[in-house]
């Protein structure tokens, strides 16, 4: 995405589960290593409204914002001329974090295309948070099914409630998994084994 | 490029279709506008605070938070206040820009949290009903369906009060409230440098088409940056819609609407 819009840096920020802040996760370029885990406050910044409003927006000549150039060189030591900025949506309606491009280089009249091209990246990259939120939670929800099951028949009762939960993805692998242990000691003993996989899988990324 | 938000270009002047629209006294623009000042009309920006002091606002004549209590509840907090990120003192000085005498009344409802935005929004629109508001510009919208309902009421009770409800229009692919509804303006960004030309969409949702892209604007500390997106074409919109009031009271929202379709730079009013 950085070569797409020529810009010095990107990042990724999503929104802290009290919703009172945004932290980086993800960035390439300039200050990017400074940048991951930083959070900044929701009630601040160029992010921050972006997430509040919902809306994605461009700022250019930004360093003569004074507070907004001490904030970021705070904390990334990067102090950029211009921002893009757009929302990541969940399903539901609700804003997961930000996606941005600092100082993209861009021609006369091309600012507002360029922030039409990052709203549709944004979404891409929306769905994969999405999704790997799905599977953390299905690593962590796994994870306790396994710690709360001591034997073949508690384990597959576990698997039961999962695949009668609400969330579909959830549910729909949890189906599958209680198909396999169905079949037998053997493949009860091999679903097991790859629900342990994922959710070490699941821990390794928190 | 395919995903794109199915307005994006629909304002670009290669474009633009020409739309049929009433018969204004030509030239439709001066009509509307000439000798406009925005007197007598009160504008609410609900966004994230309005910098009351900004040479470009040149004061307020109102100022509301809305907050969330404790429990949830949301409740009004009078006084002025400042912008906590600037967007909100770029709207009003816009709308200040193009209608010099408005009384201008910032609502705050973007606070230090995500949580209950969907309900310190909706309070905001319902405190400019409450308060003799006759033109509320928001930049922001919703994609939650808890809050269609709610929205699409008091966006139609809007409507029938003869209060415009100006929205942006979102980029985010899918539904957005109230800015898709037929009873708001919605307005998306489009090239161009002067603040009076407008182009009307003959494919909404979004309707009107506005100054957005590299504007310059006010932004918090006095000072100014340079800007692009539909939530800085839309109080362009709501400044015009200010001064037309000013000088043709008592036109009603559907009126207004009319207006700005037959004062378009793609309008054939013959």
């Amino acid at each position: 995405m950085r070569q797409l819009l020529d810009a010095a840096a990107c990042s990724v920020a999503l929104v802290e589960p009290d919703g009172a802040s945004l932290r980086f996760v993800a960035a390439d370029g300039a200050g990017s290593q400074a940048i991951i885990d930083v959070t900044m406050p929701m009630g601040r910044g160029i992010a921050g409204w972006v997430a509040m409003a919902g809306q994605g927006i461009a700022v250019g000549d930004v360093s003569r914002d004074p507070r907004h150039a001490r904030d970021v060189a705070e904390a990334t030591n990067y102090v950029p001329t211009s921002i893009l900025a757009v929302p990541l949506m969940d399903e539901e309606g609700g804003v997961l974090g930000v996606i941005e491009a600092l100082d993209p280089q861009l021609g006369a009249d091309d600012t507002g295309r360029a922030l039409d091209v990052l709203g549709t990246v944004g979404d891409q990259v929306a769905s994969i948070v999405r999704l790997a939120q799905v599977y953390d939670n299905l690593g962590a929800v796994l994870l306790r099914a396994i710690a709360q099951s001591d034997d073949e028949a508690a384990f597959g009762a576990a698997l039961r409630e999962l695949a009668t939960r609400e969330d579909d993805e959830l549910a729909g692998l949890a189906a599958a998994f209680h198909d396999l242990a169905s079949l037998g000691s053997d493949a009860s003993v091999l679903a097991r084994r790859v629900l342990e996989e994922v959710a070490a899988f699941a821990r390794s990324r928190r | 490029m395919s995903g794109l938000p199915a307005w994006a270009g629909a304002f670009d002047p290669d474009r633009i279709e020409t739309v049929a629209a009433l018969p204004l006294p030509l030239p439709a623009r001066d009509w509307a506008w000439s000798g406009a000042t925005g007197r007598g009309v009160k504008v609410a920006v609900v966004d994230s605070g309005v910098e009351a002091d900004h040479p470009r606002v040149g004061g307020l004549a109102g100022a509301v938070s809305i907050e969330l209590d404790a429990d949830g509840a949301t409740k009004v907090v009078a006084g002025l206040h400042e912008d906590l990120v600037g967007h909100g003192t770029a709207c009003a000085a816009i709308i200040r820009m193009l209608a010099p005498e408005a009384e201008i009344y910032s609502v705050r409802v973007l606070g230090a949290n995500l949580k209950g935005k969907g309900a310190t929004f909706f309070a905001g629109i319902r405190w400019a009903l409450e308060n003799g508001m006759n033109v509320v510009n928001m930049s922001l919208s919703s994609k939650s369906d808890q809050w269609f309902g709610p929205l699409h009421d008091i966006a139609d009770e809007a409507y029938f009060r003869n209060v415009m409800l100006v929205c942006a229009a979102n980029n985010v692919p899918g539904p957005t409230y109230p800015s898709q509804f037929a009873s708001v303006f919605s307005v998306a960004a489009r090239p161009g440098s002067d603040p009076y030309a407008i182009a009307y969409n003959p494919r909404p949702p979004v309707e009107y088409g506005a100054c957005g892209i590299d504007v310059d604007v006010a932004w918090q500390g006095g000072g100014s940056i340079v800007a692009t997106g539909n939530s800085f074409a839309t109080p362009h919109v709501a400044g015009l819609i200010t001064a037309l009031l000013s000088k043709h009271p008592g036109l009603t929202s559907f009126q207004v609407k009319a207006v700005l379709q037959a004062a378009a730079d793609n309008a054939d009013t013959g």
